[in-house]
């Protein structure tokens, strides 16, 4: 394969809060503007923009890319938006990476934006309609029906506890309370997650991260210019994508086939062969708490029914010897579900270049994964970087 | 492939989306509309790219500075860029000397016809009648010749 190696020179994130008082174009102002800082480049300097953003239906705006196109820093430019569900903040950044990688830009805006509190009554009404209309509609199935059923089936296949879950909302809600854009961190125990509101059995109020307004973006860059602006730039090492059958009746529900090949494709590119042991710190997707270790196994960083007992014995903590989710994830830090990938990627920059602050991992980093998960929950994205 | 000929012979059904939204205008836009309640248009500027905008932003596009500045668009320095005729009603993109941008609103129909280029003056609501929204500005009409 011909093609560019591909650096990553600065990144930006806003809050993350229920309401925001910016539209969608503003945080993602904010985002671009903060990340364009971070690298020490302006607008001008940018040759192409990717933009990503989860269902029109969030906002409120069809046709949200051509809506969101000047606060993104578009205007002008060879400018496209992707879309693949919650896995579209982790695409963004592939996304770019192909920009550059074949020579088409030197240098590509990735954003990320989400604003999801204009719908009401709830966010989660926009998912009424991405079911099949004869097949499941009909009973009313909900989004939480299958994080439901897959959550069973995962705990039923492996022999695991909720309380064994529910360390994975308690680890991440307490990693957020460092990050300065984090809507929802807290100390709590496992009792408090057990104890909080069934939503439906067996996923509580506290498996459950919340809905959010934010934004974050990344700038990518050919290698030449990165070492034109820092002398130890972030390489991209790998991407991959994968998706599995549109109906979720026929996926293997208690492992994610379609991660373990995503996975697989950015190993492959990274010269990756033991990912447990080459990968220092992960950003896995964490929009429950059974997925942070469903994802871990999807990504060979645990072994099939693993993660929960890695887990417990600590090893995923920040200052062990596997930290996921050093952000807090979208169980603290909140989910904003396209600005939620990417805040996960912002993390991983952060954590390779030593500027995530009291976030910083306690083991040395040299390579690092940001992952998301989407379309109709089964879909993945998977971006790598190293630092030389 | 068959084209449907016979309707009352397959199963079909209705069914609908039941989506609603609380909008808001953002971190510009409500300062905009909380100045059109007291009659004023308002537009920020970019000294940089020498850029005047209406709507206004708080970035500019161009340069992506932060836009902090704002300044007073005279509500009687529109013209008439474009128009159209819907309903019975004349609907004109209006837009201002040195302004980037315009406002689309009602054109009141005056003894003569409507023509690109005549100056129009914002005409406001009665300000217990304005709500801090684009209505707020009733209609432009023709200021002279």
């Amino acid at each position: 394969m011909m093609v560019r190696k591909v650096c990553v020179i600065g990144a930006g994130l806003t809050l993350f809060r229920r309401r925001m008082l910016e539209t969608g174009k503003e945080l993602s102002f904010e985002a671009c503007r903060m990340a364009l800082d971070s690298a020490g480049i302006q607008r001008k300097e940018v040759d192409s923009v990717v933009m990503g953003s989860a269902p029109d239906a969030f906002d409120g705006v069809h046709m949200k890319g051509e809506y969101l196109l000047d606060g993104a820093g578009g205007y002008k430019r060879p400018y496209s938006r992707v879309y693949v569900g919650g896995a579209t903040g982790v695409y963004v950044p592939v996304s770019a990476w192909w920009h550059v990688a074949s020579g088409m830009s030197d240098v590509c805006l990735a954003v990320a934006e989400e604003k999801m509190s204009p719908l009401q009554p709830h966010p989660q009404y926009a998912f009424w309609s991405i079911f099949d209309h004869h097949m499941e509609r009909p009973l009313g199935v909900t989004l939480l029906w299958i994080f439901a059923l897959e959550m069973r089936r995962y705990m039923a296949v492996h022999g695991i506890k909720e309380e064994e879950i529910a360390q994975v909302s308690v680890k991440n809600k307490h990693n957020a309370i460092d990050h300065p854009c984090a809507q929802l961190p807290a100390e709590i125990t496992v009792e408090d997650v057990m104890k909080s509101e069934p939503m439906v059995w067996p996923v509580k109020r506290l498996d459950v991260s919340p809905p959010s307004d934010g934004a974050g973006a990344v700038i990518l860059c050919s290698e030449e210019f990165a070492k034109k602006m820092t002398k130890e730039p972030i390489y991209v090492a790998g991407c991959g994508w994968n998706i599995d059958s549109t109906y979720w009746t026929n996926r293997d529900l208690y492992y994610p086939q379609y991660l373990e090949n995503a996975a697989k494709m950015a190993y492959k590119q990274a010269g990756i062969a033991n990912p447990r042991k080459e990968i220092d710190v992960a950003e896995v997707y964490d929009p429950f708490d059974y997925k942070e270790l469903h994802h871990m196994e999807g990504l060979q960083l645990a072994k099939k029914g693993e993660a929960p007992k890695l887990t417990t014995a600590g090893v995923t903590q920040r200052n062990g010897e596997l930290p996921i989710n050093p952000s807090g994830g979208l169980l603290g830090v909140g989910n904003p579900i396209a600005a939620a990938g990417m805040m996960k990627v912002c993390e991983i920059y952060f954590q390779l270049t030593h500027q995530a602050g009291k976030r910083q991992v306690k083991k040395e980093v040299h390579t690092g994964l940001a992952q998301a998960w989407g379309d109709l929950m089964q879909y993945s994205s998977v971006f790598v970087m190293r630092r030389r | 492939m068959e084209r449907i000929t016979e309707g009352d012979q397959i199963r079909r059904w209705n069914d609908h989306i039941p989506l609603q939204w609380k909008y808001t205008a953002g971190v510009a836009g409500e300062r905009f509309l909380q100045l059109l309640k007291q009659g004023k248009i308002q537009a920020s500027v970019c000294r940089s790219c020498n850029k005047t905008y209406l709507p206004p932003k708080i970035f500019c596009k161009e340069c992506f500075a932060q836009l902090s500045e704002w300044r007073d668009v005279p509500s009687d320095s529109g013209y008439v860029y474009s128009f159209t005729a819907v309903n019975g009603e004349i609907i004109a993109l209006v837009k201002f000397d040195g302004v980037d941008g315009g406002l689309l609103g009602r054109l009141r129909k005056g003894r003569e016809g409507p023509r690109i280029g005549i100056k129009v003056k914002a005409v406001f609501r009665r300000k217990e009648d304005r709500k801090g929204a684009l209505s707020d500005i009733e209609y432009f009409e023709r200021t002279g010749v």
